[in-house]
């Protein structure tokens, strides 16, 4: 069998397998070993558990339990619904205020989440009942959280960034710093079509009784929230005032949080820390037992020779620079679909780095991009992660209600996504200004 | 529910406490060394020791992971399957995720063993006995593979399909929902 012939037979097998239902880790571990077996011997399955140790015992790795402990922190306390209310009344007179205060609001809870169903949770626990509550259409008070929360890994500090740094090995500091403006812009985007919608929903509504807040209201608002805009600009000054590694800074804002939110919202019993850190661990269980279990993956497909030889065949194919980026991203759309960036970066990353560079693409950039394609896996069926949240948050609100808010917002993407292929100095202009081109 | 499923649950939160209480630990080492270098002294054990933490907390908390349906998975298969065809997938994949731990736990133990009788050390300052680094593998995955055994054990109506109707820990949409998910879930598998 050809290289090729194995990795074909591999993609296959993989596919069979994890769609199975039997657990992501277990699924990998379980094609390398007999993969290994039937094509190079048992002398290479010695090596297994090795490799997996091998991998997860690093200091930058660390970073991913920390920051996933950071955000659970926050999101288990109000701060999500603080983070809304205080946005919503300085916009009391916009209309479409209340679903620009919830996108605004996941944009800033973003920056101190890595994740995005968790993103989605906090601030839609909040914002969706109280939407739908004073009159905005069902459809786009979810589809605006859906599609917010998915700025949770594009916004640093990112898991996704964190790892397809880790696996292209390319500075987190860059990539953190590249998803600031277009996460950015998104937010912008998103308010837009938010503001728009609204001028056309109350053309056949009735006009919501206006709420107005006082200025001392407002300002009252903002002083739950400054804590919280604190620990970012403490996250950044760290992190690029050249003070702190990433791990260190992922390690100084958990505690940080954690000792916030024990003052803020009194969490400090037992039970209240049991449910930061229980969905902590649990949560960081997950994607490091996926890691450890992907690196035993990719030692076969390296061992196997497929990687190289995948690569080189895209190589081969010798396809027009944006014939490869169109079908990279429709083939990473397709699997975002059905599996988790952490799982989809961990697989496909080490085969198409190479590319990527033979062609002369920017990683940095190309992260932007991959995250974003992997934020519209997110919200779209059938494993849709941000769904399932807010079906879990408005459970009144039918699934396709959710789906039908959510496609402007996925139209919206992927038209960023062109945008930033024409322009990739939207990504790099402040990583590349910050530290250096 | 039988005695040793009840125990499993118990013992996998335990261990999933232990677990967190290490990763506070290191999140609070790390924290005190970057302090410390600040005032200008050097540091040498604690990037290890956080380290040594994690790897540690993440195999000891993988039971309770599995107890609450953490470990992310896509059951596709079985939506296009009818019900029964589908509780026998169900069945086949924990008997594949047991093998799957117990062959990782006796890797694990032989490399565990391995490292013990060679006294092997980190190339470091500090250079720690590699196999209290190993050890947590065999000790977290033999404690999954018993977690699994209970799961099949645990009768299928009763608590796993009341976890199972709760979206964030449904393994459908690829369980990674967590604490802002709303939180109840982690109370323990028992709760």
């Amino acid at each position: 069998m050809s290289e090729i012939q194995i990795g074909l037979l591999i993609l296959v097998v993989t596919l069979i397998v994890l769609f199975s239902g039997l657990p992501i880790a277990w699924g990998l571990v379980l094609v390398s070993v007999g993969f290994l077996l039937v094509f190079h011997g048992p002398a290479s399955l010695q090596n297994v558990p090795l490799l997996m140790m091998d991998e997860l015992a690093s200091f930058a790795l660390l970073t991913i339990p920390l920051f996933v402990l950071l955000g659970a922190a926050i999101g288990a306390s109000a701060a999500g619904k603080d983070i809304y209310e205080s946005l919503h009344r300085w916009l009391d007179r916009v209309p479409g205020g209340l679903v620009i205060a919830n996108i605004l609001a996941c944009g800033v809870f973003s920056a101190i989440c890595g994740s995005s169903p968790a993103t989605a949770a906090a601030i839609g626990k909040a914002g969706v009942p109280e939407m739908i509550r004073r009159g905005v259409p069902p459809a786009l008070a979810t589809g605006s959280v859906c599609a917010g929360g998915t700025l949770g890994i594009l916004i640093p500090p990112s898991i996704t960034m964190i790892l397809y740094g880790i696996v292209t090995e390319t500075s987190i500091g860059r990539l953190f710093l590249a998803g600031v403006v277009p996460g950015a812009l998104l937010v912008l985007l998103f308010a837009a079509y938010a503001w728009i919608a609204t001028l056309r929903a109350l053309k056949s509504v009735d006009e919501p009784p206006p709420v107005r807040y006082t200025l001392r209201e407002k300002v009252e608002g903002l002083g739950r929230v400054a804590p919280f805009i604190g620990i970012v600009v403490a996250i950044a000054y760290a992190m690029y005032g050249g003070l702190a590694t990433p791990s260190e800074v992922a390690a100084i804002s958990a505690v940080l949080a954690l000792l916030l939110v024990a003052l803020i919202y009194r969490t400090w019993r037992a039970g209240d820390l049991w449910v930061i850190f229980g969905a902590t661990v649990r949560e960081s269980t997950m994607i490091l037992m996926i890691i450890g279990a992907a690196a035993v993956f990719s030692y076969m497909m390296s061992l196997l020779y497929v990687t190289q030889s995948s690569a080189q065949w895209l190589v081969d194919l010798n396809l027009d620079k944006w014939a490869l980026l169109i079908s990279i991203n429709a083939f990473l759309l397709l699997a975002g679909c059905f599996l988790p960036p952490v799982a989809i970066i961990l697989m496909v990353m080490p085969i198409l780095t190479p590319v990527l560079e033979a062609q002369g693409f920017d990683l940095i950039w190309f992260a932007v991009i991959l995250t974003i394609n992997m934020e519209i896996g997110l919200i779209t069926p059938p494993v849709g992660l941000n769904l399932y949240v807010l079906k879990g948050v408005a459970p009144d609100v039918p699934l396709t209600t959710v789906l039908k808010g959510s496609i402007p917002f996925v139209l919206i993407m992927l038209a960023f996504m062109v945008i930033l292929a024409i322009f990739p100095e939207i990504a790099l202009w402040l990583p590349n200004q910050m530290m250096g081109g | 529910m039988s005695g040793f499923v009840r125990a499993m649950d118990r013992l996998s939160v335990s261990c999933a406490v232990v677990a967190a209480v290490m990763l506070a630990l290191a999140a609070v080492i790390v924290t005190w060394s970057v302090i410390y270098r600040a005032m200008g002294a050097s540091t040498f054990w604690e990037i290890e020791f956080s380290v040594f933490m994690m790897v540690a907390s993440l195999f000891l908390a993988s039971p309770y992971c599995l107890a609450t349906n953490g470990h992310i998975s896509v059951d596709l298969l079985a939506h296009y399957l009818p019900a029964r065809g589908a509780r026998i997938l169900g069945v086949v994949v924990t008997v594949i995720g047991l093998a799957v731990c117990l062959y990782l736990t006796w890797r694990g133990g032989i490399l565990t063993f391995e490292a013990y009788e060679r006294g092997e050390r980190t190339e470091s300052t500090w250079a720690p006995y590699k196999w209290l680094l190993y050890v947590s593998m065999p000790v977290g995955l033999g404690l999954t593979a018993l977690q699994y055994v209970a799961e099949l054990m645990r009768p299928s109506s009763g608590a796993s399909d009341e976890r199972r109707a709760d979206p964030s820990l449904s393994r459908a949409p690829v369980g990674g929902g967590r604490a802002a998910t709303g939180g109840e879930q982690i109370s323990g598998p028992q709760a």
